[in-house]
């Protein structure tokens, strides 16, 4: 690491320089260190009076991170040289975002009185809710209540609410909103594996010889994970590289194959792929004997799969589709992965779960460089699914496994029928509508804005408002959601408090609290503690059903709760983490030091009774029953199974002749909560804008920075045009400008999932687009990214305005104007 | 031989079916997965529907005699609600499990006759009916406790 002075140091300006200066390495070499650091103007490191531990928590990344503190508040960052994540970097979010946490909190308890909310004290605000709730529990039984929290949380307080409404509560109804971003990767380890779980590891872009990114815009979506892989890019033999996305990312520009498909034909593309590989005979028949099971089903369900027809539904040519297959073919490390592109769309589980067919038919995981990373979008989305906080038994149990629920019971010393096993967990989009039709009568929403995230807002939000359903909101700020609740409860937010929470490649870290919460604020493990005893839970011997209440017991109680699963935390301690910065679960008494990768031994989880699930029919979502899953005797091998590719719920008509999909920028997170309050960010990337090709914007007579409508079957959001390098016939709109409904591009989406997964369509929507009138100026859009604006200085222009393809038309990786899509 | 009605009365109750998810989906339009899964059963329906016709025209041409068509069962008269949809899924279940065994028929008719293309027809429209049976069933199960504990 270079000593640098504090104007040279890397990380001042993570806007223009979003990735940071070039460390390159070579195949197989350690990823060279670099330490980003920003402190606020007036402040230099050796002010600092305390640098507390921990990680960053505005993506799934989790870079390892000191928090400056002065006086009891937060004034800097800097990455963490010796956390396995990030090795010192830090990219824009985790530099800047942190800001956001000190303006517009809230610091008391509110309450809606005569239709307006207004403060009040904790007693009244607790006093409210639990009322509430023992009047529903009396008159209509558990399923009258449903939690929904967020991707955010710490394991701590994710396994406290667990134990809440599995053991005390005993409702099925409780999900995250992990469901909008990252329930598919979790579905498709399930159908392929057995269990959810990711195998792979980061180290494994350190010596892989080729990278595929399936709908994944790892640029802006997890900038250092980009800048690990543009180092291996600017390396020595460097990897090839294919990308799968209908913009052009900047992923897309380095790409040896870029795939621009239409968005919604995912399935379709990846069917062909695996017919390449068995067609070209490059699958290791060993591998595929030995490990798996559904060979000769997978082959004859892409037998009729070629190139040639999967171009004519994706729009690119089948000579590109076969030159991504050969690169696949030939390569003997490769390392795949998958984010929203492919998980916010109709047949989600069923595309991803082909991208895990391709490493299995080569057998190329479970070794360093090959591997696969089932992306997540938020930060502790992981330890959602983990925890059994979302809709899943906690330890990746299998609810249909009657003694992994006797299991259960046990450790709480409670009755197993108060579990609720009897039928699959309730997903969030069901939630909702119990809740519209008021038979969730309290809905307790956790650290997430479903008023802006969800699909279908206008629904979501008279959901929300109306009488039926009592709904308290635990947030940090008064967000949409909060300011239709019946209740709202300010919380310490990331560093006010102490946990622990999981990145997307199993790297635990603990988050040391650095500061104070705001005025009355409290954690939501210290609500929902005190909600368990105002709520008198009880085990079956009288005992409080909770048996702590601070972080550190919590994670006892969750090590507990995870031995002998796949996430075995047991041997995991808050000294191990703090002393040494990011390690891999599972941690127990054969790992102690954590576990880099897993399936080495290409043994995997799918035993009859050690397995999260029996499968599902991956076009209607109906479980499989556990006789029909004996009768393929998987017992450890992994499962390769696809379905036909099917047309997206709503396809381009003559009224509305364009693709909608939505999608992220680089400088925000989320719904903006946090990162709007961060001035750098929010600098970045203002206010809402509405991306199209350069023939689409020249036929419809728009200019860039013109505002434009863009209608759907079910709304419409105003905004200035950013003529991109989109692919034509596509139109994009970044979903976290939802705080107006003129520019919440979830106004627009349709209410459609995922038959397995669950999680909604964000990436197809047929819309309409029309100038409404001249604009003042460029469109807000930031320039730097996937939504550059098509410019005369581009390389690519002139082919591009040489040759415009007809929406229709094919489009090449030379010729035309894709760009990745990341998602949430 | 009474195949040739059989059949007759297969094609028309494909397209019940088809009628029948597709009141499904008018009555009960908030639940989206609903309306999505029945208007896809609806679509094969009605593609079964023409493969079983055009089979039968082929093969075995309607020679007079004609059955009592199936009638799908009371249906879509149920609120639009958790128990409505519950209601209304059951009545699914009945009427797609009664057109699954007819298929069951036909493929046994298929052995009989040692006709490898109606074999296979039939095959694919059991297993075809099995997959719409089971969604409905595991849809059902899914909404019967909210129906009936905390509705009302
Ligand atoms: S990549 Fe993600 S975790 Fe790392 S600093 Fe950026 S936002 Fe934070």
């Amino acid at each position: 690491m270079t000593d640098l002075t504090a104007q040279e140091r890397p990380g001042r300006d993570r806007i223009t320089d979003i990735w940071g200066a070039r460390t390159p390495f070579a195949a197989g070499e350690a990823w060279p260190d670099r330490v980003d650091e920003y402190l606020i103007d007036g402040v230099e490191a050796d002010q600092v009076q305390n640098w507390v531990r921990g990680a960053c928590l505005l993506c799934s990344n989790g870079c390892g991170l000191e928090v400056a503190v002065i006086d009891g508040r937060m004034v800097g960052m800097r990455g963490r040289a010796d956390d396995r994540i990030n090795h010192g970097r830090l990219g824009p979010k985790g530099l800047y975002g942190w800001q956001g946490e000190q303006e517009g909190r809230l610091t008391r308890p509110l309450i809606r009185r005569d239709g307006r909310l207004v403060e009040t004290d904790w007693e009244t605000a607790m006093g409210a809710i639990v009322e509430r709730s023992k009047a529903l529990l009396e008159t209509k039984g558990p399923l009258s209540h449903g939690f929904y929290t967020s991707g955010q949380l710490t394991i701590e307080e994710y396994y406290t609410l667990c134990v809440i409404g599995k053991a005390g509560i005993g409702t099925p109804h409780m999900d995250g909103n992990t469901r909008l971003c990252t329930a598919t990767a979790s579905a498709a380890f399930q159908e392929t594996f057995g269990s959810d779980g990711q195998f792979s590891s980061y180290t494994d872009i350190d010596s892989c010889d080729a990278i595929f990114l399936f709908g994944h815009n790892v640029a802006e979506t997890q900038t250092v994970l980009w800048a690990r892989m543009l180092d291996r890019l600017d390396g020595p033999n460097p990897p090839q590289l294919v990308c799968v996305d209908p913009r052009r990312t900047r992923v897309a520009e380095r790409a040896t194959v870029h795939l621009p498909i239409r968005n919604g034909t995912n399935l379709a593309l990846m069917n062909a792929l695996v017919h390449e590989l068995i067609t070209l005979d490059a699958v290791d028949h060993d591998y595929v004997d030995a490990h798996t099971v559904g060979f000769d089903d997978l082959a004859r369900a892409t037998s009729d799969a070629t190139p040639e027809w999967a171009a004519e539904i994706c729009g690119v040519p089948a000579e590109d589709i076969r030159r991504a297959a050969h690169i696949f073919a030939s390569g003997e490390r490769v390392v795949s992965t998958c984010s929203m592109g492919f998980y916010q769309s109709h047949q989600a589980t069923a595309a991803s779960c082909q991208v895990n067919n391709l490493h299995l038919l080569r057998g190329m995981l479970g070794r360093p460089g090959a591997g696969v990373l089932q992306m997540n979008g938020q930060p502790s989305a992981e330890n959602n699914r983990e925890a059994g906080c979302g809709a899943a038994l906690p330890g990746f149990r299998n609810f249909e496994n009657a003694e992994h629920v006797r299991e259960l019971a046990a450790l709480w010393n409670v009755d197993p029928l108060v579990i609720p096993a009897w039928s699959p967990p309730t997903n969030a989009m069901t939630m909702f509508r119990y809740a519209e039709e008021g038979s969730i009568g309290l809905l307790w929403i956790a650290g997430t804005n479903p008023a802006v995230s969800m699909p279908n807002l206008a629904r979501i939000r008279s959901t929300l408002a109306g009488e039926q359903c009592f709904v308290v909101v635990s947030d940090g700020y008064l967000n949409e959601t909060a300011e239709l609740a019946d209740v709202v409860l300010p919380t310490a937010l990331w560093a006010e408090k102490t946990g622990t929470f999981t990145n997307v490649d199993r790297t635990v870290h603990l988050q040391e609290k650095a500061v104070d919460p705001p005025g009355e604020a409290r954690t939501d493990l210290e609500i929902w503690v005190d909600y368990a005893r105002r709520l008198g839970l009880k085990d079956k011997d009288g005992a409080p059903l909770l048996t702590w209440d601070t972080p550190e017991a919590a994670f006892e109680g969750w090590k507990a709760c995870s031995a002998g699963r796949p996430c075995d935390y047991s041997g995991l301690t808050y000294e191990m983490l703090h002393e040494r910065g990011g390690i891999q679960w599972p941690v127990n008494a054969e790992h102690p030091d954590g576990t880099e990768r897993l399936y080495t031994d290409a043994e995997f989880p799918t035993h009859p009774d050690y397995c999260e699930t029996y499968g599902h029919n991956l076009t209607t979502g109906t479980p499989v029953d556990r006789m029909t899953y004996l009768a393929d005797h998987p017992d450890g091998r992994a499962v390769l199974k696809t379905v036909p590719y099917e047309p997206a719920y709503e396809t381009p008509d003559e009224e509305y002749p364009f693709r909608l999909t939505t999608g992220r920028t680089v400088y925000h997170f989320h719904t903006r909560t946090k990162t709007k309050r961060a001035p750098q960010l929010q600098d970045a990337a203002p206010s809402a804008w509405i991306e199209l090709s350069e023939p689409d914007a020249l036929a419809l007579g728009i200019r860039e920075g013109d505002i434009v409508r863009v209608t759907s079957r079910r709304g419409h959001v105003d905004a200035p045009a950013r003529v991109s390098h989109i692919r034509q016939g596509v139109v994009f709109a970044p979903w976290h400008y939802g705080s107006d409904a003129e520019t919440a591009a979830n106004e627009l989406t349709v209410t459609a999932w995922d038959p397995v997964s669950k999680q909604p369509e964000f990436k197809v929507a047929a819309v309409a687009v029309q100038k409404l009138r001249d604009g003042d100026g460029p469109s807000p859009a930031p320039t730097i990214t996937a939504s550059a604006p098509v410019s005369k200085d581009d390389p690519w222009h002139g082919e591009t305005n040489a040759a415009p393809p007809p929406s229709d038309a094919i489009a090449s990786n030379s010729a035309d104007v894709g760009s990745a899509d990341g998602g949430r | 031989m009474r195949l040739p009605a059989h059949l007759a009365m297969l094609g028309d109750a494909e397209r019940s079916l088809a009628l029948t998810h597709r009141a499904v989906t008018s009555e009960h339009a908030a639940d989206a997965d609903v309306v999505l899964a029945c208007a896809r059963f609806a679509r094969q329906c009605d593609e079964r529907a023409q493969a079983v016709d055009a089979f039968a025209a082929e093969r075995y041409p309607l020679k007079g005699e004609t059955f009592n068509p199936l009638v799908a069962p009371d249906f879509g008269r149920a609120e639009g609600d958790s128990i409505g949809l519950l209601r209304d899924l059951a009545a699914l279940h009945q009427f797609a499990t009664r057109v699954q065994v007819t298929w069951e028929h036909v493929e046994q008719a298929g052995h009989g006759l040692h006709d490898r293309g109606l074999i296979a027809l039939a095959s694919r429209g059991f297993g075809d009916l099995d997959v719409q049976v089971k969604w409905v069933k595991h849809r059902m199960k899914n909404e019967a406790a909210q129906a009936l504990i905390a509705t009302g």
